[in-house]
């Protein structure tokens, strides 16, 4: 089998992550529930997870980094938990359902939000960005790299645009953790949300959310949180108050094995390894004739993915092809992202989505490149 | 030797205090807070009472000082 649906979640994971996550579970443990040595090591994990996270995101405070199951989570309770009927939000056209939903349904709470159009590239501009402004508004949410087109967004220059403006800024880093460098200092990001089994490397049901210090979250989920018990009411505690329910130790155990590979490999190798391979693919797919490519055509303003429609076919038949006669694992449709394929002029029939992976080597891009050849050129 | 609990606001920072003392040669325990005290996060750190003092003033500098401490 020829993978190439890391957008969706990587796989296979570095072998410390499986053992990782096997060796948590065999030890058992509820973080924070009890002081016995099986409680311990669990709550442990979940600080070695925060202080790799921490490293990795150029975060001060670790405690300001809550734990959730995903991204979608992340968002949800950072949208839910600091905006209030009135507030006014600006998001781009090439945000995930994970952010527009969650909006959609704070609409019956009295937010409102704007959608700041990208050029069909996915590319943005501050200048038009500026317009959407309203005195009401209290947060920019923007995507890191478009999980459609591949696009980065500059987020860097995001970040100061949003400082001048007296803004909250939050970043969907679904498709960037792990793979492009962030820093949510020198960015301002002041919310960064992120997913676990992505670029990070780790297991499905992680992710999180950093909050900075000084902004005011509501819980998204309230219960036990192995602390304060005889309090009937929510503990104001970071991060455990934010954390009620049992985490996902053994899941977080095998995130913290996948950062700290990242770490170790370092972020600039990683990105060096997918830009060549971007670099072959993309060269590739635009020699075969039939195929549009979707997303700027530099490998530098994309993350690892590339989603390209076909004169003659549609992407599902061909992604079915793929998958049941050669072993060729992509995604078609609209990759819960129907404002993404709006702005590339995709929405109605969708799109073949190819997305690389850490372990992927220029002869797997060959043999991909030779067996959409022989498809597209066979009929 | 009598002992002292500190007590810290989380989990999260019981812990924090936890990695900063393992850097040193002090004695400590990371314990259960008897129920009766009702504050801090339901763990604490033991130590011995004559220590109190330096251990303090350590964690201060470290940025994880208790909320709390409890003579045994
Ligand atoms: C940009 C973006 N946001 C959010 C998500 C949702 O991720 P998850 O399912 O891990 O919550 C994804 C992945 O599908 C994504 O690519």
């Amino acid at each position: 089998m020829l993978y190439f649906d890391n957008a969706a979640t990587t796989w296979p994971k570095p072998e410390e992550v499986y053992r990782a996550h096997d060796q948590a579970l065999r030890q058992g443990g509820n973080a924070g529930r009890g002081v016995h040595q099986a409680s311990l090591a669990a709550s442990r994990t979940l600080f070695r997870t925060r202080d790799s996270l921490a490293r990795l995101f150029k975060i001060k405070e670790r405690d300001r980094i809550i734990f959730t199951q995903n991204v979608t989570e992340s968002l949800n309770l950072a949208l839910q938990g600091i905006l209030n009927p009135g507030d006014h939000v600006l998001v781009s056209s090439l945000e995930h359902n994970a952010v527009i939903r969650p909006l959609e349904y704070l609409k019956s709470r009295g937010v409102s939000y704007s959608v700041v159009p990208c050029s069909p590239e996915g590319e943005l501009d501050l200048q038009v960005c500026e317009q959407y402004i309203k005195p009401k508004t209290k947060l920019m949410c923007f995507t890191h790299a478009s999980n459609v087109l591949g696009t980065i967004l500059p987020v860097r220059e995001l970040g100061r645009f949003a400082r001048k403006h007296e803004l909250l800024f939050m970043v969907d880093a679904a498709q960037s953790a792990g793979v492009i460098p962030i820093d949510v200092e020198e960015m301002n990001i002041d919310l960064l949300a992120f997913t676990g089994h992505k670029g990070l490397l780790g297991p499905p049901g992680t992710g999180g959310l950093f909050v900075r210090e000084g902004i005011v979250l509501r819980p998204l989920i309230y219960g036990g949180t192995g602390t304060h018990s005889a309090s009937l009411s929510q503990p104001e505690l970071w991060p455990e108050g934010l954390e009620s329910g049992t985490r996902n130790v053994p899941g977080l155990a095998g995130l913290n094995a996948g950062v700290e590979y990242i770490l170790a490999r370092g972020i600039a190798s990683l990105r060096r390894h997918e830009l060549e391979l971007m670099d072959l693919l993309l060269s590739g797919l635009e020699s075969i004739p039939g195929i549009r490519i979707l997303g700027p055509r530099e490998p530098e303003k994309r993350v690892g993915l590339v989603s390209c429609v076909f004169s003659c076919h549609s992407a599902d038949k061909i992604a079915s092809l793929l998958d049941r006669k050669y072993g060729i694992i992509t995604r078609a449709g609209l990759h819960c992202a129907p404002l993404a394929h709006k702005t590339a002029g995709t929405d109605k029939q969708g799109a073949l989505r190819i997305s690389l992976g850490i372990y992927h080597t220029e002869e797997d891009i060959k043999s991909l490149l030779a067996v959409l050849e022989e498809l597209l050129r066979g009929e | 030797m009598k002992d002292v609990i500190l007590i810290f606001s989380s989990v999260h920072h019981t812990l924090g205090a936890e990695e900063q003392l393992m850097k040193t040669t002090w004695h400590f325990l990371v314990v259960p807070v008897p129920p009766h005290i009702n504050e801090g996060c339901g763990l604490g750190i033991q130590i011995e009472e004559n220590e109190v003092a330096a251990v303090l003033q350590y964690l201060e500098e470290k940025g994880f000082s208790p909320v709390k401490v409890v003579n045994l």
